[in-house]
């Protein structure tokens, strides 16, 4: 498959999780082929400038820009050449970089500023591998790329071709074998893991087991033995779903003493968690029954003496009046227009949600935000903005201080917010959260920041970890929330932290807004593995609720603020992201 | 005034949209704009004559619409209002009115005839008398009804989603809970999953039933049936029977209910044979008027203390539970929204009944245009 696609000259991406051997069989198509192959490793730090190359900036400042000064990067080169370009991983590469690719394959040339138009010498290829398995960024490579490639799909091998790889590459016919591609096979099955074992944790296994068995001077290996060969394989390999609280080790030993009883080779059942952890169409799916119960006009004049007066038919709604109303009480304002929003009127509905998102991501673009370009602070990695640096410095760049630099590097901070939807949170609260997400979301600038969680019982991913949305759209999905139900914050962190190691980031930061008195679940203290930071937005004001706050927060060294109002709200997180 | 409206001028025949001629309200009507109108299946019986009605006759029973004018001595409405029509009137006075069975109302007795209670007609095509199905005539633009068919509801409410509390919602709803009167734990079969079998389902869903088993051939009937709350969806009567059967460990059903587009002998004797000793079916489905569709083992009724029954509108009031339906809705209790599969323009109303016809509706709604 993959020689003819080659053949015919398409783009292909290769699909399937690590130790397939994507790599090894495109090498050997490659070689066989006689083509040429320019390799490239996806990851975060792949920016465009080098996948297509850059300036030298000595020679630049020296002599200008002259094709000289320009180093070519492998796409340029795969161009030019007509050769095969390999980028691994790319689900992991950014955004920009993946535009870049983009338009090279569409337009079959691309234009660098300075340098001109490369157009693609017959013979160019991409080849892309992905795990689809891998959370970082996978949901992005959308329809754009799958548009213009073919998409192999390299799955797992079988048993037996598992047995096989594993007796070739360790050379040996160890008894272990099978037991090793049985764990590694079991482990991507198991309901608590997210991403498997490849075979080269069968591979890794049966060496550690041979290796201590020696050691330790036993003629068969000990369930001891390859309980710790098990361990040391595979427990750095599997990733975990977050959510279930799990860590690896218990997962591998469970597989192990399962596969010890071969009465049942059934996949082991899943440990209940009380709450889940709804995304994509469960959130939305969730999002829909929550909305279903709506206030008739009735019933928002009884709760809101001034509801005649904002809206004073079917379908209306005077916004000045709300807006002087909300420049003199924005916490009342917010909380009508919270309910306005839940309204049976549909056309209501509709312009209260609409004014809402509108007014709440004013008040949150007044806090100040994150820009693209910042100065060069000592040890800070990223690309040269040279054009910028030239300007700034009038041509002559003396210091550091006057290189600038374009923050390339994915973000330095990937955000959570995390919205207590439980019992307490109605009207104000709802639109206190709105605000902090508002808020949030800016402040990420739509870069794959930051992500935006509702709970109470259940988690619900209002905005995942790398998919950023359109802010009002998700100040709207916030405000679709109905508060009720039991509180269960060490599901919510732990889905936090899931979220955030989607992200990469230097730091992972999450930001709860909550009375944060947790009524189901564990101890939400135990729950804050893979949050950096965290800080509290606390919303209740009894003492104990106060106090649990401020423990969490400072859990962590983070801090803990009051949220009292919207005003508040908007200053507290200005405080927070304010930059250094 | 003139309006369109689709009409139908003998039995076995295709609608057709025409203009009519619309006499102004007398005493105790109002002139009503409908906004949108259900196609149910009773509209269906009336083209292919199972319901023998005064032809030509102008089709649709569920309407919901707002009130343009209003004759003398007219109490229960008035212009401007928004109303959701009962396809039966109540007028309160009458025995059944006054003994709590409104759906039985006496002026219910020209609902085949299509004249108002004085017995003259409002629509006219050429100087010959046209009828209106249930005294409403809702696949029209415009009509005159008895204000003893308008409910009037909250105008915060989407009418072209609270049409559906005309017949289909109540109907079926009210077929659960009201007539059979489905209790905590019971197991009920429904067998057809059209606007008023969906609603049955969401009503034994209400009343506590343990099982609530769904019965329809077509498959996307059976998965909007589990989305509105069946816990079980089955294609056939005997798969019902088996899986009640074990479900209840060999003692049948509580209830079954019928609501199937046409009713005929083989549904009603397996409704009687799911069951249990002391079960009810209750009947809410039509079919051909003069045919005889009730065939069951006497014996087996008596010994069994098995009953069969009928319903009109669910056993419920309308004024009462048209409201209450809305309001259930806007507490997300009753679901509206996913009731509508398709709507049509009144042009296109040939093609809502095939639709009908082909499965592929749970209710399609006629919006109209003016
Ligand atoms: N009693 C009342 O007050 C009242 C009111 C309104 C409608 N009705 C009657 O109720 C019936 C249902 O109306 P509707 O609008 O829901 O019709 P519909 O056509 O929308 O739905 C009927 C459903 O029954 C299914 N079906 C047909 N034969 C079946 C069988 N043998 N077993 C299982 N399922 C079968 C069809 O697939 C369809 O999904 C009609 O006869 C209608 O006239 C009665
Ligand atoms: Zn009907
Ligand atoms: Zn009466």
């Amino acid at each position: 498959m993959l020689c003819v696609a080659l053949e015919t000259g398409r783009h292909v991406v290769l699909e399937g999780p690590p130790g397939t051997g994507k790599s090894t069989l495109l090498r050997a198509t490659a070689r066989a082929a006689g083509i040429g192959l320019v390799f490239v490793e996806g990851n975060a730090e792949l920016t465009p400038a080098r996948l297509l190359g850059h300036h030298d900036p000595a020679l630049v400042l020296q002599a200008g820009y002259r094709p000289e000064a320009f180093v070519e990067g492998p796409l340029l080169r795969a161009l030019r050449e007509g050769m095969l370009l390999y980028v691994e991983e790319l689900n992991r590469v950014p955004e920009e970089t993946l535009n870049v690719l983009i338009t090279a394959l569409a337009e079959g040339e691309v234009v660098v500023p300075r340098v001109g138009t490369v157009r693609a010498a017959p013979g160019f290829r991409l080849v892309a591998a992905m795990n689809p398995f891998d959370a970082v960024g996978t949901a992005r490579i959308g329809q754009a790329v799958y548009d213009r490639v073919c998409r192999i799909s390299v799955p797992y091998q079988d048993e037996p071709g598992e047995l096989e790889i594993v007796r070739r590459a360790t050379g040996t016919d160890s008894p272990h074998a099978p037991l090793a591609v049985a764990v590694a096979r079991a482990t991507r099955s198991h309901p608590d893991v997210r991403m498997g074992a490849s075979v080269r944790g069968a591979i890794d296994m049966v060496h550690l087991a041979e290796g201590l068995k020696r050691l330790r001077g036993e003629a068969r290996a000990s369930a001891e033995t390859l309980r710790d060969a098990a361990l040391a394989a595979f427990t750095g390999r599997i990733r975990l779903d977050e959510a279930s609280g799990r860590r690896p080790e218990e997962v591998v030993i469970e597989i192990l003493e399962h596969l010890g009883d071969p009465a049942s080779r059934d996949p082991p059942r899943q440990t209940m968690a009380s709450g889940r952890v709804l995304e994509g169409c469960s959130a939305a799916r969730a999002l829909r029954e929550g909305e279903r119960r709506t206030l008739g006009r009735a019933q928002l004049a009884a709760a809101h003496p001034e509801f005649v007066h904002l809206s004073p038919g079917v379908g209306q709604l005077r916004e000045e009046a709300w807006e002087r109303f909300w420049h003199q009480q924005p916490d009342r304002a917010v909380e009508i227009l919270a309910d306005l929003a839940a309204a049976t009127d549909p056309e209501l509905r509709r312009r209260a949600r609409r004014l809402a998102g509108r007014v709440l991501v004013r008040a949150a673009s007044c806090g100040p935000r994150q820009r693209g370009y910042r100065r060069l602070a000592a040890g800070e990695e990223g690309d040269l903005d040279l054009e910028r640096t030239l300007e700034r410095a009038q041509g002559r760049p003396r210091g550091p201080e006057d290189l600038v630099l374009r923050g390339w590097r994915s973000a330095e901070r990937a955000t959570c917010l995390v919205i207590d939807q439980s019992g307490s949170m109605r009207g104000r609260g709802l639109a206190m959260a709105a605000l902090a997400a508002a808020s949030i979301s800016l402040a990420a600038a739509g870069r794959l920041a930051c992500s935006v969680l509702a709970f109470s019982r259940n988690v619900v991913v209002l905005q995942a970890q790398g998919q950023p949305r359109e802010v009002t759209a998700l100040v709207g999905d916030v405000l679709r929330l109905r508060a009720g139900g039991t509180t269960d914050l060490a599901l919510a962190l732990r889905a936090a932290a899931a979220q955030l190691a989607r992200a990469d980031a230097a730091e992972r930061c999450a930001v709860l807004i909550s009375d944060c008195l947790a009524t189901a679940g564990g101890d939400p203290l135990a729950a804050l593995g893979g949050i950096d930071r965290l800080h509290v937005l606390g919303t209740g004001a009894e003492p104990e609720s106060v106090r649990r706050g401020r423990e969490l927060a400072a859990r962590t060294g983070g801090r803990y603020l009051e949220a009292t109002g919207v005003r508040e709200v908007a200053a507290a997180l200005g405080r927070l992201f304010r930059p250094g | 005034m003139k309006t369109k409206a689709a009409i139908l001028r003998s039995s076995g025949q295709d609608w057709q949209v025409v203009e009519l001629e619309l006499d102004p309200p007398k005493a105790n009507e109002v002139l009503i704009r409908f906004v949108a109108a259900g196609l149910c299946h009773s509209d269906e019986h009336l083209r292919t004559g199972d319901l023998p009605a005064r032809y030509p006759i102008v089709g649709g029973h569920e309407g919901a619409g707002i009130i343009e004018q209003v004759g003398p001595g007219v109490t229960r409405v008035k212009p401007g209002d928004h109303v959701v029509c009962s396809f039966i009137p109540s007028c309160g006075r009458c025995r059944w009115c006054s003994t709590g069975r409104q759906n039985l109302c006496d002026l219910g007795a020209t609902i085949l005839d299509g004249s108002l209670p004085d017995q003259t007609f409002r629509f006219h095509a050429d100087g010959e008398d046209v009828g209106a199905m249930c005294m409403l005539g809702t696949f029209s633009q415009w009509s005159v009804i008895s204000e003893y068919s308008c409910v009037p509801v909250d105008p915060d409410l989407p009418l072209e989603k609270a049409v559906l509390v005309g017949c289909g919602v109540p109907t079926g709803w009210g077929s659960a809970v009201y007539a059979a009167g489905v209790r905590p734990g019971d197991t009920v079969v429904i067998y057809g999953i059209g606007g008023i079998g969906i609603n049955a389902v969401q009503g034994a869903r209400h009343a506590g039933a343990k099982n609530v088993v769904a019965v329809d051939p077509v498959a996307f009937k059976r998965e909007k049936a589990e989305e509105l709350g069946a816990t079980h969806s089955v294609a056939s009567a005997q798969e019902a029977q088996d899986l009640v059967t074990q479900l209840t460990l060999g003692v049948g059903a509580e209830h079954a209910i019928v609501t199937v587009g046409v009713v005929g002998e083989e549904v009603v004797e397996a409704a009687f044979n799911v069951i249990g000793k002391g079960g009810t079916v209750t009947i809410t489905g039509l079919g051909g008027l003069a045919e005889k569709t009730v065939h069951l083992s006497g014996t087996i009724l008596t010994l069994f203390e098995k009953r069969v029954q009928g319903t009109l509108f669910g056993s419920a009031n309308p004024i009462y539970d048209i409201r209450k339906m809305l309001d259930l809705y806007r507490a997300g209790q009753v679901k509206l929204d996913e009731l509508v599969t398709n709507t049509y323009r009144l042009e296109q109303i040939n093609q809502g009944y095939q639709d009908l016809l082909d499965g592929k509706n749970i209710r399609g709604v006629l919006i109209h245009e003016h």
